[in-house]
């Protein structure tokens, strides 16, 4: 038998999709994207084509001395949240909304101009026709599908609800709106129909608007309102005033890549990388999307990754988060100290994978900015950055301590008044106590009560008096032993009788407390056998979680904060603990 | 005998919370790899060095108990006990050892992580406290440790995106060198994709009992990935769960599984006997008395098939026949897991049709 190889041409018919041809012993021999050509020996092999949600599959044989072998795939429909033509989950009426919405102007809010902010929410399934006709509650019931949306400032102030503005046809499964603002960073807040909140960030930059496209999920059909697919959410940038096009190329290519990135592959070919770089001025989130894709291939797409980065910075501005994230990466890959812009990062990044790079500088999070605050709160949404918003979480009677009051607990863990009075005592000068404070880097102003959200003309928010950085681990680590020890954790959760103040507590806890509360049951178990908990377990644990140093101790004070009102460590659970 | 290989079993069928219902598969999952493990032809590892923590399933303990076990600690305890001198004096290091880790039960990831990695809920693990064993953070610690030279993850669980839930990091040292585990192999087999569900089901092949899909899988593509060879392995296997996983679902979709092979080498697994997988045909157009050859994936000749009224039979070069019987027009033949063709003359035609053994019936 003749092993001469054979020429094998795989592709798909728009050219879209990721290709792979195994051989009989299931071993991976070629790969692309939208077209394969390869040389291969004579025997029988599978060729795969992947896009999306979608797969096709078809065996086929190369023959010795039978020449050139063909396999063609037709164009593979897959779902996105944009209205694309050649997607499975598209139509018609959805497509015109964006166009109309797009033709007919941004609407005018008083929030500035230059740029602009589309969210389209659509429903691809057939609940919108089935709703027609079912019954009053479960019409209003699919209405709620599209509630819950509201457009926040960077400094929290609410600037208006979506049901406010929200064009909605429930008929056709929709809602949309087109708003025009001013440049700068906004916040997209969802809460969901079952009272659970998300936080996003959203940049609107000068001349460019910024499309957000969500679709929603039945499960329940009409017995349940919809649930927004958040973290598969579709983010475009495109030149003010352009026009939809849904059969443009480069929003579905944005798409197979976007959606392959969150499985972990890189679904792009050098030349599709190519094609996308090149129409990155039409859409500065292809040209983000491929520079993440050149990142995961390291040293043999350095040089164009720092193309892409520089032409980014252009179009997006040097400060933009994510290129600041990118420029980060590409100096740890060339083994260059990086450059840290001097003002830090004050807002959030888009895509989570720019945050686990620039969480790995705390000192690029200043006090005070959005990012910092949102370290410790942050929720999982796919290749999205997102949040739990601050206002679900600080609670409705917050125990007031002194400065020294928080420091004697955070030393001695002690909580009954006699004995801190005790303690105070024992420190009766003040200067040295102050010294020992000033050791422990934990000096900041008490927290008063929670802040209710504002809505756009109240008076801004005060600053917080920035906190002394010494020591801050050691700070961290008095804090951790102060939860772990001092508050009888399982005796208050297995209580039968504090149910709702349970569930309000959980309910406010960043996912970081919450995933803490297991640790610091064990950590408790350990002291008590006579083990440590050292300094250098607490960096671990902290660097484990993924947040700077200064956000966990602050997500500390604020747990500290929480359990406390919620009366964790009052005495008849810590009699039960004992 | 592999005297320096470990490892841990951990199968939990039972939960505190009802919003973790019961499992039927991880006590047997458990039972199911360490016979792999232990048999001379398979994992070849001394029974001692063999730990299993699993759910009491004849317990009469109320599932409303806070400390249902098993726990992470017993996990946590167990970890220690192969990886920890026992003087806490330092870490073990067993360089041409390999450590299994396996893990079945309900889990969980973070679906924004970029990589791979789950999470077992522990037995107490509840909706406020969701206790859990981090798996990947154990595997990928003792290989930056680089305790053994290889280490093998198995995480039969779902990999469902958790809004507000955390792996739960162990507080372990690192290690100082951060090359220290750069020779040290990590192979990572999960049950699902991000954000997927793993699934468990009767098993025909295994007398019906319900088992994790993905354990099921695993053992298979250890006895059946690249017919022909002693060994097998990560590579193959990794193919082979790829290539095979629709099958193996038998028309019950179920997410695949997510294979990390290691970036430094394969790891290969010793084994016993080559399995086949059963192939079915369905006789529509070929006459009785026809015949049919079976070319593999190479283009070689691999056997002949004469069907006659009640049975088929097959001919291997230097084999004796195999006789399947017919039953309402269909047979069943054992063949080597790959690609074929089946080329029948049909007068003047020729059917010529390419398939996957063990996949869908082939119609001749």
């Amino acid at each position: 038998m003749s092993n001469s190889e054979e020429r094998v041409s795989v592709h798909i018919a728009d050219g879209q999709g990721e290709l792979e041809i195994v051989d009989s012993h299931f071993l991976t021999v070629a790969r692309g994207f939208g077209q394969v050509q390869c040389q291969l020996p004579p025997g029988l092999y599978k060729a795969r084509a992947r896009a999306g949600d979608v797969t096709r599959e078809a065996l086929f044989s190369v023959d010795p001395g039978g020449g050139a072998n063909e396999v063609k795939f037709d164009a593979l429909r897959f779902a996105s949240p944009l209205p694309l033509d050649g997607t499975s989950t598209t139509h018609e009426y959805h497509q015109d909304a964006v166009w109309s919405a797009i033709r007919n102007g941004e609407r005018d809010l008083g929030l500035g101009h230059d740029s602009a902010l589309l969210v389209l929410v659509r429903d691809p399934s057939d609940a919108c026709r089935r709703q027609l006709g079912a019954s009053a509650v479960e019409q209003a019931r699919y209405l709620r599908s599209f509630a819950g949306f509201r457009l926040d400032g960077r400094d929290g102030t609410t600037l208006f609800e979506g049901d406010e503005i929200f064009q909605i046809t429930p008929d056709l499964g929709f809602a949309v709106f087109n708003v025009a603002l001013a440049p700068g960073e906004y916040v997209l807040v969802h809460q969901s129909d079952a009272g659970e909140a998300v936080a996003m960030p959203l940049p609107a930059l000068a001349g460019w608007q910024t499309q957000v496209y969500i679709s929603l999920a039945f499960p329940q059909g009409l017995a349940a309102p919809g649930v927004a697919a958040l973290a598969d959410r579709a983010l475009m940038l495109a030149p003010l005033g352009q026009d939809f096009h849904p059969s443009d190329r480069q929003f579905r290519l944005a798409e197979i890549a976007r959606q392959a990135l969150t499985q972990g592959r890189q679904a792009l070919s050098e030349a599709q990388l190519t094609e996308l770089l090149h129409e990155k001025f039409v859409n500065p989130m292809l040209g983000l999307i491929a520079a993440y894709v050149l990142l995961l291939r390291g040293a043999a797409s350095r040089n164009l990754l720092r193309v892409v980065v520089r032409n980014l910075g252009a179009l997006l501005g040097p400060e933009f988060p994510d290129l600041m994230a990118l420029r980060l990466a590409l100096a740890a890959q060339e083994g260059r100290p990086p450059e840290l812009p001097p003002a830090g990062i004050i807002f959030p990044p888009l895509l989570r994978a720019s945050w686990e790079i620039l969480v790995q500088q705390p000192a690029l999070m200043p006090e005070g900015g959005l990012a910092r605050r949102v370290a410790s709160r942050l929720v999982a949404q796919g290749p999205w950055l997102a949040w739990k918003p601050m206002e679900s979480a600080v609670p409705n009677a917050a125990q007031v301590f002194t400065p020294e009051e928080r420091l004697l607990r955070a030393i001695f863990g002690e909580t009954t008044d006699s004995s801190l009075a005790s303690r105070r005592s024992a420190h009766a000068d003040g200067e040295e106590f102050f010294d020992l404070a000033d050791e422990l880097g934990d000096d900041r102003e008490p927290r008063g009560a929670p802040e209710p959200r504002r809505r756009r003309g109240d008076a801004a928010k005060k600053p917080r008096p920035a906190a002394r950085p010494r020591n801050q681990a050691g700070a961290a680590r008095a804090k951790l032993l102060h939860l772990a020890q001092d508050f009888p954790w399982q005796s208050w959760l297995k209580d039968p009788q504090n149910r709702s103040a349970k569930a309000a507590m959980l309910e406010r806890l960043s996912s970081l407390q919450r995933g803490l509360l297991p640790t610091l049951q064990l950590v408790g178990r350990q002291i008590a056998e006579g083990d440590e908990f050292t300094l250098e377990e607490l960096l671990q644990l902290q660097e484990g979680m993924g947040v700077p140093l200064p956000a966990f101790s602050e997500s500390l004070d604020d747990f500290v904060q929480l359990a406390e009102a919620a009366g964790v460590n009052a005495p008849i659970f810590r009699s039960a603990e004992r | 005998m592999a005297r320096d290989d470990y490892a841990i079993l951990v199968g939990i069928s039972r939960y505190a919370d009802a919003a973790l219902p019961r499992l039927e598969g991880p006590v047997g999952d458990v039972d199911l790899m360490r016979g792999w493990l232990q048999s001379s032809g398979g994992g070849a590892v001394p029974a001692s060095n063999i730990t299993s923590i699993v759910s009491d399933e004849a317990s009469a303990r109320s599932a409303a108990d806070g400390e249902l076990p098993p726990v992470v600690q017993d996990f946590m305890n167990a970890f220690l006990r192969v990886v920890r001198k026992p003087d806490r004096s330092g870490f073990i290091r067993r360089e041409h050892g390999r450590l299994y880790l396996f893990f079945s039960g309900h889990g969980f990831c973070e679906k924004h992580a970029r990589s791979p990695h789950a999470a077992l809920y522990a037995a107490n693990a509840d909706r406020d406290v969701h206790y859990n064993i981090f798996g990947t953070y154990y595997a990928q610690w003792t290989k930056d440790h680089a305790l053994f030279g290889e280490i093998v993850l198995l995480m039969d669980c779902c990999r469902d995106a958790e809004l507000a839930k955390l792996p739960q990091v162990p507080v372990l040292r690192k290690p100082t060198d951060i090359g220290t585990g750069n020779s040290a192999k990590l192979l990572e087999i999960y049950a699902a994709p991000r954000g997927g569900k793993a699934q468990e089901r009767p098993i025909a092949s295994r007398n019906s009992e319900v088992h994790g899909l993905l354990t099921h899988a695993f053992l298979e593509a250890l006895g059946r990935a690249a017919p022909g060879q002693p060994k097998v392995n990560s590579t193959a296997i990794k193919g082979y769960l790829t290539e095979r996983w629709a099958d193996l679902c038998a028309g019950n979709p179920a997410d695949p599984p997510e294979v990390v092979v290691p970036t430094n080498g394969d790891i290969e697994f010793s084994r016993g006997e080559v399995g086949a997988l059963t192939q079915r045909f369905l006789v529509k157009q070929l006459p009785r008395g026809g015949r049919f050859e079976l070319i593999d994936g190479q283009l070689n000749h691999f056997a002949d098939v004469a069907v006659q009224s009640r049975v088929a039979n097959m001919a291997r070069p230097g084999q004796p026949i195999l006789q399947a019987r017919l039953q309402a027009n269909e047979f069943a033949l054992p063949l080597p897991a790959g690609f074929y063709l089946a080329v029948a003359p049909l007068g003047q035609e020729t059917l010529r049709c390419k398939f996957q053994a063990g996949g869908e019936r082939v119609e001749l």
